[in-house]
């Protein structure tokens, strides 16, 4: 008798044979053989990989028909952030944190026995993880804006603390100096926080050179 | 973020959530449409029409399936038009592949490299089956709904596209590893 045909036993992967098919396969180990590469080979094709990746450039071409079908919001451009530009933005967010309590404090004071000091051991502000570059920017831009606003209100405050009490402003600018230490632990090489910085530390020692003076020159 | 957090803010058109989305999925799509495809370039097209139409579709998205079967669905329907409009707009040859890739490197990755490279080399209408069946595992009678045949039709161009990846698995030359020869 004949062998069966391949695609007979292509068949036989999924159906059972006939009688006449289960006698020959009986008495034939070629086309028992046959069958088993071809139940092995429907194994194997069930066992591809579901993934494969698609070229790196396949991304930037979806994007730019996306937009071009109006299928996206245009979205402003973001340049990639690296790694110290995130640290300096965790930075700054944690700066104007601390920043931003000083001057509360400082605004609703009248006396000194009213500022409410931050706590120099409380917790750090929690910097939220920003997994997305897009919103690593977004955070940095906020944190930019905010940045700003507080230099203004600083330089606002510092003005007009020349006439304020000294006791009060003295303790605002220890907030100030917490503050700036500790976003310069985080970016230690930060042009502006350090100016911040060194420049509370002055205002603070010129402050403190104002109250000994106002104490008659007795400090302790 | 949830997929389904996802899949409202890329209804809106957020771009970085159909950036998250592509990420997560790109892959699989990309998987079944080369092998439905048998060429990059073709699939690189297929696979982004498969994007777009799933994007436009996204409003249609009830939750009913998981994300990814549904937009498994859409890039094999993508292949399959995308084949369709090709057949009627160029009828040509395929190029024949490039000799069979080796690697020492294991036998299942030879063994892998082999299987796609007889996929590749398979008539279409053959290939489309058998990756549907065999490697996507579509019944015949899903088959027979997405290729507009019967399901006679569909299992008999399977057992012709499994008979003939044997023969060109035993033409392709045989893969010596470790000093033994690799075969199915």
């Amino acid at each position: 008798m004949s062998h069966l045909s391949r695609e007979t036993l292509a068949r036989l992967v999924d159906e059972p044979p006939t009688a006449a098919e289960t006698e020959h396969l009986e008495s034939c180990a070629e086309c028992r053989r046959e069958l088993d590469e071809l139940i092995a080979l429907t194994a194997a094709l069930g066992d591809l990989p579901d993934l494969l990746p698609p070229p790196p450039d396949a991304w930037p071409a979806l994007a730019e028909r996306l937009r071009r079908e109006g299928l996206v919001r245009p979205v402003p451009r973001v340049r990639r952030l690296p790694l110290p530009a995130l640290r300096a933005a965790a930075a700054v967010l944690i700066f104007m944190a601390g920043g931003v309590a000083g001057f509360v404090a400082r605004d609703g004071m009248a006396t000194p026995d009213r500022v409410a000091r931050q706590d120099a051991t409380a917790p750090l502000p929690r910097i939220q993880p920003v997994n997305e570059i897009e919103e690593a920017a977004l955070a940095l831009s906020e944190a930019e804006e905010r940045y700003r606003a507080a230099l203004a209100r600083y330089t606002e405050l510092a003005g007009a603390g020349e006439g304020a009490d000294p006791i009060a402003r003295l303790m605002t600018l220890d907030d100030i100096v917490l503050a700036t230490s500790r976003a310069l632990q985080e970016a230690p090489a930060d042009p502006v926080i350090n100016g911040y910085h060194l420049t509370a530390l002055a205002q603070r020692e010129a402050t403190m050179r104002q109250i000994v003076k106002a104490s008659g020159g007795i400090w302790y | 973020m949830t997929e389904s957090e996802l899949i409202q803010r890329a209804r809106s058109g957020d771009e970085a959530a159909i950036r998250t989305l592509y990420d997560r999925h790109a892959p699989r799509v990309f998987a079944v449409v080369r092998r439905l495809a048998g060429d990059d370039a073709l699939a690189e097209d297929w696979a982004q029409e498969a994007w777009v139409q799933a994007i436009r579709s996204l409003s249609s998205f009830r939750g009913d399936a998981k994300f990814s079967t549904w937009l498994h669905r859409i890039a094999v329907n993508a292949a399959l038009q995308g084949r369709r409009s090709r057949e009627r707009h160029t009828r040509h040859e395929e190029p024949l592949p490039d000799e069979l890739p080796v690697r020492e490197s294991g036998g299942r990755t030879i063994l892998r490299l082999r299987l796609e490279n007889a996929l590749r080399r398979l008539p279409e209408g053959m290939r489309r089956v058998l990756v549907l069946h065999d490697v996507e595992g579509y019944t015949h009678e899903e088959i027979a709904q997405v290729l507009g045949v019967n399901v006679g039709t569909s299992k008999s161009q399977l057992f012709k596209a499994r008979a003939r990846m044997r023969e060109l698995l035993t033409e392709a030359p045989v893969a010596v590893h470790g000093g033994e020869a690799c075969r199915i």
